[in-house]
């Protein structure tokens, strides 16, 4: 189809002109997302077995940052995040259960706070928030699910060195927030050159 | 008599401060009858297709008025959904389309949304198959890329509508699936299916359409005939340079042979590419022209046989593939929005080039320096593809390879294109390996040309073979 | 997931789904005892009869190596004998959790949610995020060989690196995510309650009754050896 040269428009915007309401193509593009994620984010296998925690979620972070960004940045409407995350938690289902409650968990918490704080995904803060906290989220919920199951040797570390899961926490935050922020400023000029329309 | 389309005074704009895409426009196309659409990429043939399908301005929105109708109801108000429960689509790029793991699966698709009974959908499956040639257990991802599109077609009239619209469906189609295509669209016409062809391959095409339809300047004009349609429509560009000062050897391919899967793409062939020479690659979709161009560019290697390069001293012949290399060996591909990345067209182009104010040349000889600080994709398809070969070409390349660089130019366009090509060549003194099916310049832009079957080089010649092969004569 | 490992009937989706989740929940939990082994054989050998046989020996391919390493790894750091055998059992529990995710086409997986009438909207995504990974693969691939052409391949110039590598592969994303979209449309599907039919839907079957009934045999085994 020949490019329009459609200027971008703000999200309240586009939120208003479909009422919010998520249309075919928003979920066709937050699955395509979705695919690009776990693709780039199929290193994480690789350190599963690591017995560092926050590991895989390092590895991960900037990748979940940006893309997650650029989902919410392209569709700005309430449940953007929470159907990225159980697109990719289907896929991490039949691998990892445990990320697919994981996802799931934090996409509710997320978009919950984001509705109740901000109305949904109108203004740029509230996307930046969303993308940089999903991916350290699930830190807790790890934490606990270990601690849970008996996978002593990560749950100890935590508790016996606290340190070490401090920094590694603060470092995923870090990387996701990079993410997130780059996710942000891509999205922003696509959406203004018309390549990535609302 | 009901017509199955029609657009009358149909005005149409992506956007209030965007320019008029169609200005009072109108066509019918009847049932029984194969309409094609012409015109260049950016035209509007794709405008009309998704206004005939509802897709603008429901999806794509966009500034519309007039009447389209389908099987003499007015479409407006209407959604896609209900628009195509009348008419069949067959979009490109089949590859992006599949979602399901098989054949028959892909087909069921359309069917199951349109809730047809699972015995009806069957025996839609079977009748699909039949007619695209296609095995309903066979795995989509296996298909090759004619066969995709096959598939998308088969998806169309899986679903059983009586008019069917069609956009670009010969690309990937080697002559024989576009022949079986055109036979079995020509069947469907003669069964009382109305059929709407958006294609800008019109040798292949020309001998099953029963109307022309081309797209100018926002209008919709009937042609008289087909072939004086054709004729204005093959109208050659000149060739403003003579003959060739062939230099040094640049690329010698040796016994070459390169497969995918089971499949030999290129089969023990041998190439000399000489400093200086255009040369033009000609073929079928799927004989092996993209392949070997990105053999000789580096980007694939052979195996077995070799490919020795003279146009970088190194210890080894062979083509390294390094930044060295692609500092003197200019790629350009087919789909130009893969090598554009900078936030403005400026700046595009001086990323690579020899110098600034070779690249401010390079914006004007190219006709987009009023593009200047535009954002390279929120241009149109032809001017994208102008801007992805400036920007290669203001590198100053030894050897410039370039996969379809016509595509989305208009005439005049295409000539100014050609023109700036040939004087870079004759200014560079390197090579040029062009791959084009457009025979308004195909000659224009080579002095030697091979026509490539079955991964071997089947004939080789001048301007004048590429002139009979494009016309249909070889 | 690769088509090779799919096995040609698998057992009903959500019962794959629950027994991956099992396996991997009752390994991890009793990974310190030896009776984990017995559980794990026993489910092993129950996919492989169920026909997840190409999934079940490259899963043992996997255990067995990744096993090894982490058993060397544990041992040299801990010098302790059950610590390294429990690493190895939580190491067999997350392969062998793989397996029935392994052995199922996704569009199996999606056709029984389907037939449970999950809205469609889900229905789709998941169908598309399956299906699609490939195919950004070979656009990934396209866009870094692309770079390269461009002489824009280092990582030593970040700025240029990370525009030539995203730009163009998210404006390939929103190109292929339009065409796909205008193509479900434009083959009837909608997010509405417009009827639709379902296409050979996957129900419960006699297999997997069977099925079921082994897996509550390995459990049972699990506990009489703990």
């Amino acid at each position: 189809m020949e490019n329009q040269n459609d200027k971008g428009i703000d999200g309240a915007a586009a939120v208003q002109q479909t009422g919010g309401k998520l249309l075919v193509r928003d979920v066709v593009f937050l699955a395509v997302i979705s695919a690009v994620t776990l693709l780039t984010c199929s290193i994480m296998p690789l350190v599963a077995g690591v017995p560092l925690f926050g590991l895989p979620h390092l590895v991960t972070g900037l990748q979940l940052g940006l893309f997650y960004a650029i989902g919410i940045m392209k569709v700005r409407k309430t449940g953007a995040l929470l159907l990225m995350a159980l697109f990719t938690g289907v896929i991490q289902l039949m691998m990892a259960p445990v990320m697919f409650l994981s996802n799931i968990f934090c996409g509710i918490i997320i978009e919950a706070v984001i509705y109740f704080t901000s109305r949904g995904f109108k203004s740029t803060l509230s996307v930046f928030l969303a993308a940089a906290l999903f991916n350290p989220l699930s830190l807790p919920f790890n934490y606990f699910y270990n601690l849970a199951v008996g996978k002593g040797n990560l749950a100890e570390v935590v508790s016996s060195q606290p340190w070490i899961a401090v920094l590694m926490s603060l470092a995923v935050v870090t990387v996701t927030a990079a993410g997130a922020l780059a996710g942000i400023k891509i999205a922003g000029e696509l959406k203004k050159s018309g390549a990535l329309k609302r | 008599m009901i017509n199955a389309i029609e657009l009358d005074n149909v005005t149409f704009s992506y956007g209030h401060d965007q320019p008029y895409v169609l200005k009072n426009a109108g066509m019918t196309v009847c049932y029984g009858e194969i309409a094609l659409l012409s015109g260049t990429s950016g035209e509007g043939k794709s405008t009309v297709i998704s206004l005939v399908t509802g897709i603008a301005p429901n999806i794509v929105p966009g500034v519309f008025s007039g009447l389209v109708a389908v099987d003499g109801q007015n479409v407006s108000g209407k959604r896609v959904s209900e628009i195509c429960r009348n008419v069949g689509v067959v979009l490109q790029n089949a590859e992006e389309q599949i979602i399901h793991r098989t054949v028959e699966e892909e087909i069921a698709f359309g069917c199951e949304n349109m809730a047809y009974p699972v015995w009806e959908i069957e025996k839609r499956i079977d009748y699909a198959c039949k007619l695209m040639s296609l095995s309903p257990s066979a795995l989509a991802s296996k298909l090759s890329g004619g066969q995709k599109q096959r598939l998308m077609t088969a998806c169309a009239l899986g679903t059983g509508q009586r008019i069917l619209v069609l956009d670009e469906p010969l690309a990937n189609l080697d002559r024989q699936g576009a022949l079986l295509l055109m036979r079995t669209l020509k069947e469907l016409a003669g069964e009382g299916y109305a059929v709407l062809i958006a294609e800008h391959r019109l040798d292949v095409i020309m001998p099953y359409v029963d109307s022309v339809w081309s797209i100018k300047d926002g209008r919709i004009i009937k042609a008289r005939d087909k072939d004086s349609y054709l004729r204005e429509n093959s109208l050659e560009i000149p060739d403003g340079l003579g003959l060739p000062k062939k230099r040094d050897m640049a690329i010698r391919a040796n016994d070459v042979t390169y497969c995918a899967g089971n499949r030999a793409i290129i089969d023990g062939l041998n190439l000399e590419l000489f400093r200086g020479e255009r040369l033009l690659m000609l073929g079928e979709n799927g004989s092996g022209k993209t392949t070997l161009m990105r053999l000789l560019a580096g980007l694939n290697k052979p195996q077995p046989g070799n490919i020795e390069q003279f146009i970088i001293p190194s210890k080894r012949a062979y083509i390294p593939a390094d930044r060295r290399w692609f500092k003197e060996v200019g790629v350009v591909y087919q789909n130009p929005s893969y090598q554009l990345f900078m936030p403005t067209v400026e700046e595009e182009v001086i990323y690579g080039a020899k110098s600034r104010a070779y690249a401010e040349e390079i914006l004007k000889r190219f006709d987009i320096i009023h593009l200047r600080s535009r954002h390279p994709h929120s241009l149109s398809q032809g001017q994208k593809r102008r801007v992805s070969i400036a920007a290669v070409a203001a590198s100053q390349p030894q050897i410039l390879f370039l996969d379809e660089p016509t595509v989305g130019q208009d005439y005049a366009g295409l000539k100014s294109l050609t023109e700036t090509l040939n004087q870079l060549h004759a200014e560079t003194g390197g090579a040029v390996v062009t791959i084009t099916h457009d025979i308004r310049c195909a000659a224009a832009l080579c002095d030697r040309s091979v026509i490539l079957k079955s991964g071997k080089i089947h004939e080789s010649g001048g301007k004048e073979l590429a002139r009979r092969y494009l016309s249909g004569e070889v | 997931m690769s088509s090779h490992t799919y096995a040609k009937k698998p057992v009903y989706p959500l019962l794959g789904v629950a027994a991956s989740v099992s396996v991997l929940v009752l390994g991890l939990l009793f990974a310190k005892s030896l009776a984990v082994f017995y559980f794990f054989g026993a489910a092993w050998l129950l996919f492989f009869c169920m026909g997840y046989r190409r999934a079940c020996i490259a899963v043992l391919t996997a255990a067995l190596l990744l096993g090894a390493v982490f058993a060397a790894a544990t041992y040299l750091i801990s010098r302790n004998v059950p610590a390294a055998l429990a690493a190895v059992a939580r190491i067999t529990a997350v392969c062998l959790a793989v397996t029935p995710g392994l052995g199922m086409p996704p569009s199996y997986l999606v056709r029984s949610l389907s037939a449970l009438k999950l809205p469609r909207v889900l229905v789709l995504g998941m169908l598309i995020t399956f299906s699609f990974v490939p195919l950004l693969r070979k656009e990934a691939a396209q866009v870094r060989e692309a770079m390269k052409t461009r002489g824009a391949g280092s990582i030593f110039n970040p700025s240029i690196f990370y525009r030539a590598l995203l730009i163009p592969l998210i404006v390939r994303i929103a190109s292929i995510s339009d065409t796909l979209a205008l193509s479900v449309e434009t083959r009837g599907f909608t997010l509405d309650n417009t009827p639709y039919t379902v296409y050979k839907p996957v129900s419960p079957g006699a297999k997997d009754i069977i099925f079921t009934a082994g897996f509550a045999v390995c459990i049972v085994l699990l506990v009489l050896h703990l």
